[in-house]
């Protein structure tokens, strides 16, 4: 067996430092290294002073690593790639959460299915921070039922589409340039055939996205009505009909991408352990035992997704080629 | 008597819950907690002149009705359905107990006439910055001053604190912890409303400082009257956790008989029946502590004790994760401000902190349990 070590990310991390060493601005490094929460909410929440560095980021591929050379990433394995957002989160200059469809999703579906034209076009401002995606693939009729879609496209004469319909918990549809869009282009055939793919440019006149606000207050996701919206047939990625292939790509870069990175990261349990001791829960036989449950957790799910992601590379190409069927919730 | 309800009970819940229904319903309560606003005074005025909801449970020569805690947890359970938030379970669980327990002293007992009428709130302040009812933690000092005394400390989650008309403070003076009452109008009063996750419930910071403030009962006698409230408040408040998990039961079931995926209802699979099954059968175990509990209650007995740690170790937990089934059985719904599973989340979680937590529930569970096998040996 072998572990993250063995397979080499220490070097990464290594280069990734030095980088850092010479590239992030000596107040946003000063920032982190006293702890100064004040200091850094104020540089994190500049849009000047993030979109400047996300430029930085993205050109020298540590946005983007997992990503092929030749497109802007370094080529780095799922394992490097995971050590690589582990260090820019420890100095808060990885990309924000709302980056996660463009990134994960956009990104891995564009180079599994787009043209060569379509990866020029679309990968590298993504890479650089500059355009934002979303995923149009829920409805209110269609959730865990995702292949029951009902939005349509249909083909005009001159290669366009139209196409209609309503999408709903769209993520960040809001403040997104580009969506994911799955749509259905032949009502005749069995519900996972007759979808298609495509790459919705959010400014097109029909697109409209309207906020829902969430239990937490916030309002992250959307409403997004699609009335007789014009797409060019240059924004359809993989075949007519074909797109339900297409997506479980992006659904399995959805799977590995949010289960690759533990809501309860790497030390957030430690503090927890470090604040009980102080706060005097730690004298707590019941609470000790409650907190080490959660450390115990914590571990296990860090283990699994070590083991999970080690040979998921290989597993993941298998499985997008034989998968004809997909269930989320 | 036995272990059902009575023809009288079963009125009496379908009587509250017609009030509620009509002018406190969730959606209501819901609007009043997101404009900030405590309660609708009226409807609070008129549960005490129209079916004498406050004063159910007090002795009829104090006012009230002479009912039992059987009678108040139909109450309580019929509120916590809706989230009612507002001074009914601050005035007439808390204080009301807290002020039984010191019955002999007049003050006492016009206070519960007046909680009795609907005329009055109050609100029992305990617990200080460790959020512990542990006698130790109580720091909050009362100096004698002529015919009465100076408080000056510092109260955490008082419920309803910020509107409460009478404040029912627990301080150590030199005779040990004793009640007291203060008037929130008062020099050297300060109660700052507190942002809480569950905006259905009024919490407040009490900040006294040389407070004028006069004892109830006897110097010395104060925490025989917390232990009082606090044993019958953690009984109601299991009572109004029903209420919320029968709602959240409810809710989700009929989402599952709407909600179509596959050509079919969720309810129809496997994983969802089993989620909410379980989501009943917790329902119907947290039912029967919750009312085995009132039934016991108020006592000093260790059966009783022992009804009342059971019902605080499980209807709490039980209501809980009921809210959290309810949210994941709605899909995406469940995650949006608009719907009310949240609210029944919030609710649950903050009940936990309220009276004292589970473990420590469980705790006591386990002294007393120890205690019964000792003294059979
Ligand atoms: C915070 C958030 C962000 C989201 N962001 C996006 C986004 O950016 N883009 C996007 O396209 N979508 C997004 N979604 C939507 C998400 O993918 C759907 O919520 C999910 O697919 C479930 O669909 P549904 O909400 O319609 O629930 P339903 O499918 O109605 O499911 C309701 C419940 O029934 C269960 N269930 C359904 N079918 C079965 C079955 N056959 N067997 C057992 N149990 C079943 C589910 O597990 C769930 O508990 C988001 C959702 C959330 C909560």
């Amino acid at each position: 067996m072998t572990t993250p070590d063995e397979h080499g990310t220490e070097a990464v991390v290594a280069q990734l430092r030095e980088w850092l060493r010479a590239n992030l601005p000596s107040d946003w490094r000063a920032a982190v290294e006293a702890g100064d929460t004040a200091a850094l909410g104020a540089i994190t929440s500049d849009p000047a002073r993030t979109s400047a560095w996300y430029e930085t980021l993205g050109a020298a591929g540590w946005a983007t690593p997992g990503w092929p050379t030749e497109h802007g990433g370094r080529g780095a394995t799922a394992d490097e790639a995971g050590a690589v957002a582990d260090e820019l989160a420890r100095w808060s200059a990885g990309r924000p959460d709302a980056d996660f469809v463009g990134l994960a999703l956009a990104g891995a579906t564009i180079l599994a299915w787009g043209t060569e034209e379509q990866r020029q076009r679309y990968l590298p401002p993504l890479a650089r921070g500059r355009e934002r995606w979303c995923q149009l693939f829920s409805e209110p009729g269609a959730g865990s039922d995702l292949a029951s879609l009902a939005t349509r496209a249909e083909a005009h004469p001159d290669g366009s589409w139209v196409v209609n319909g309503q999408k709903v918990w769209s993520s960040y549809a809001h403040e997104s340039r580009f969506g994911l869009l799955m749509a259905r282009s032949d009502a005749s055939l069995p519900k996972h055939r007759g979808i298609t793919y495509f790459l919705l440019d959010m400014s097109t006149p029909g697109v409209q996205a309207r906020p829902l606000r969430q239990m937490t207050g916030d309002a992250e996701f959307n409403e997004v009505f699609l009335d007789d919206v014009v797409v060019p047939d240059s924004a359809r990625l993989g075949g007519v009909n074909e797109g339900w292939r297409v997506a479980i790509t992006t659904l399995m870069s959805e799977r590995s991408g949010l289960s690759g990175r533990p809501a309860v990261g790497p030390g957030v349990t430690d503090a927890l352990v470090a604040r009980a001791r102080t706060t005097g829960a730690w004298d707590s036989p019941v609470l000790r035992d409650r907190i080490l449950g959660l450390l115990v957790e914590e571990r296990t799910l860090q283990m699994a997704t070590l083991r999970a992601f080690a040979p998921a590379m290989t597993r993941r190409a298998r499985r997008d080629r034989s998968a004809s069927w997909c269930t989320r919730s | 008597m036995e272990f059902v309800f009575s023809p009288e009970q079963e009125q009496l819940r379908s009587t509250v819950r017609r009030l509620l229904a009509e002018r406190a319903p969730l959606s209501r309560n819901r609007e009043l907690a997101e404009h900030g606003q405590r309660h609708d005074p009226q409807v609070y005025r008129d549960m005490a002149e129209q079916i004498g909801l406050q004063g159910l449970a007090l002795p009829e020569d104090l006012g009230g009705s002479g009912g039992s805690l059987v009678d108040l947890a139909v109450v309580c359970e019929e509120q916590g359905a809706v989230l009612f938030g507002g001074p009914f379970f601050a005035t007439a669980v808390l204080a009301a107990h807290a002020l039984l327990a010191c019955a002999d002293d007049p003050t006492s007992q016009a206070l519960l006439g007046a909680v009795a009428d609907g005329k009055t709130t109050a609100t029992l302040a305990v617990v200080e910055t460790d959020g512990r009812w542990e006698r130790d933690g109580i720091a909050t000092r009362a100096e004698p001053l002529g015919g009465d005394h100076r408080l000056s400390g510092m109260k955490e989650l008082v419920l309803d604190g910020a509107g409460a008309d009478v404040l029912l403070v627990v301080a150590r003076s030199a005779a040990g912890l004793s009640l007291f009452r203060v008037d929130p109008a008062a020099p050297g009063v300060q109660c700052r409303p507190l942002r809480t996750l569950d905006g259905t419930r009024a919490m407040a910071r009490l900040q006294l400082t040389d407070a004028p403030a006069r004892l109830l009962g006897e110097d010395g006698g104060g925490w025989r009257a917390v232990e009082r409230a606090r044993q019958v408040a953690t009984v109601l408040l299991a009572a109004e956790q029903v209420g919320g998990a029968r709602q959240c039961v409810e809710l989700t079931a009929e989402h599952a008989r709407q909600r179509r995926q596959f050509g079919r209802p969720i309810g129809s699979f496997q994983a969802v029946k089993h989620r909410l099954a379980d989501m009943a059968a917790r329902l119907e175990l947290a039912r029967a502590a919750a009312y085995w509990a009132a039934w016991q209650c108020p006592g000093t007995s260790p059966r009783c004790d022992e009804a009342v740690a059971v019902a605080g170790s499980y209807c709490g937990e039980s209501f809980l994760q009921t809210t959290a089934d309810t949210i994941q059985l709605h899909g995406g719904i469940g995650f949006t401000w608009e719907h009310d599973a949240h609210l029944y989340l919030r609710r649950a979680r903050c009940d936990l902190s309220l009276l004292g937590t589970p473990q420590q529930r469980r705790e006591r569970l386990g002294e007393l349990v120890g205690a019964a096998e000792g003294s059979a040996r």
